[in-house]
């Protein structure tokens, strides 16, 4: 009876051990597959804000270095701010090798005419220097409208314009084969107005060093 | 005019050969840094990555445990790789005159670094990130990603 009864119990304690051997580890969590942080840079402009989504959850990024850590299949956990160290260490080499910010030039035309005023032609040399400093530049020239007359008008005068430009740099010694010409008519102002809205400011070429 | 476009397209699927229906779409922008092992892979074929290489939608960017890399799209938006990545393009349209705007960037493993530009600006909902767990909206500026392989 005895002996019975240990048998039992060494069956048993083996099937125990058996059973803690294939079920799955639960000491350690699996490492966390995603990290993702809000960040901001003296040239990247005013820090925006980020939503992060998985199947079953949703957070949102709008502090300078808040990030979050994803595993997969679960909801993202609260975010925090990530220590700028780690921030370097994991990151560093990627923004290292980040390009400038493209430069942006507004150029202005003498009202009703195709000659620019006399600020944009001193942007045109400060244009051309810059392009020469930049490794694998790239230069698009994009007419802008106001709200003035039909939107397919607009994009059309845009264009016009933007060629003109476009010619004038050339003509001062930019490579044509850097430049993409384009028009966004009245779909990209400065200052938003209503339809049929004149407005000088809205008026431009904007001249894009990337 | 739209209409005119799309009867075009149409009649272009519809022709035999379908070459002229292929024209390659204009670049979503240029490599402008590229250090150690990194490799383009378009459509099938994977060329080693160079510096002024063209980036088009469709185009997967790779760097190897020594590579990284960097580009600029024409709306401005810029983007780097860290060692070790994989980065697909899976969307670019810039043509704020004809609405059409998107980004889309699929991190599959490694690190990236991402400021938007314009898209971002004029549609923000129009930017999307994807990395393996989730998928990543973003209004504004510098966002960095690290997604580890499995």
């Amino acid at each position: 009876m005895t002996r019975n009864l240990l048998l039992w119990a060494t069956a048993a304690a083996l099937m125990l051990a058996a059973a803690c051997a294939t079920s799955p580890p639960v000491v350690t969590a699996p490492p966390p597959r995603d990290l993702i942080v809000l960040t901001t840079h003296p040239e990247d402009g005013p820090l925006g804000s980020a939503t992060v989504t998985t199947p079953t959850g949703a957070v949102s990024l709008t502090r300078v270095n808040e990030g979050v850590q994803v595993r997969l299949g679960s909801a993202p956990p609260a975010p925090a701010v990530v220590p700028a160290a780690d921030l370097q260490r994991i990151f560093g080499d990627a923004v290292a090798v980040m390009p400038p910010a493209a430069r942006r030039y507004l150029l202005y035309f003498e009202l009703g005419s195709d000659t620019l005023t006399p600020a944009a032609r001193v942007l045109v040399s400060e244009i051309l220097a810059l392009v020469q400093a930049r490794p694998w530049p790239d230069v698009g020239v994009v007419g802008h409208t106001d709200t003035t007359g039909a939107a397919p008008a607009n994009v059309e005068l845009g264009l016009r314009r933007s060629t003109l430009v476009r010619d004038l740099l050339v003509g001062a010694g930019l490579d044509g084969a850097l430049v993409e010409v384009a028009s966004h008519g009245e779909s990209n102002p400065v200052v938003a107005t209503p339809d049929n809205t004149a407005d000088a400011r809205n008026r431009r070429v904007e001249v894009t060093v990337r | 005019m739209r209409c005119c476009a799309c009867l075009c397209a149409l009649v272009l699927l519809a022709s035999p050969s379908g070459a002229l229906a292929r024209q390659p779409a204009p670049p979503a922008g240029r490599l402008k840094v590229v250090t150690g092992t990194a490799f383009v892979v378009r459509g099938g074929a994977t060329v080693a990555a160079a510096a002024g290489a063209e980036v088009f939608e469709s185009d997967v960017l790779r760097t190897g445990p020594d590579g990284r890399l960097s580009l600029m799209l024409r709306d401005e938006s810029r983007v780097s790789l860290g060692a070790s990545s994989e980065l697909a393009l899976t969307r670019f349209a810039y043509a704020p005159s004809d609405g059409q705007l998107g980004l889309g960037l699929r991190l599959a493993r490694g690190v990236l670094s991402y400021v938007s530009g314009m898209i971002a600006k004029l549609a923000p909902d129009a930017v999307r990130l994807q990395t393996p767990t989730s998928i990543i909206g973003v209004r504004g500026t510098h966002v960095l990603v690290l997604a580890e392989a499995p």
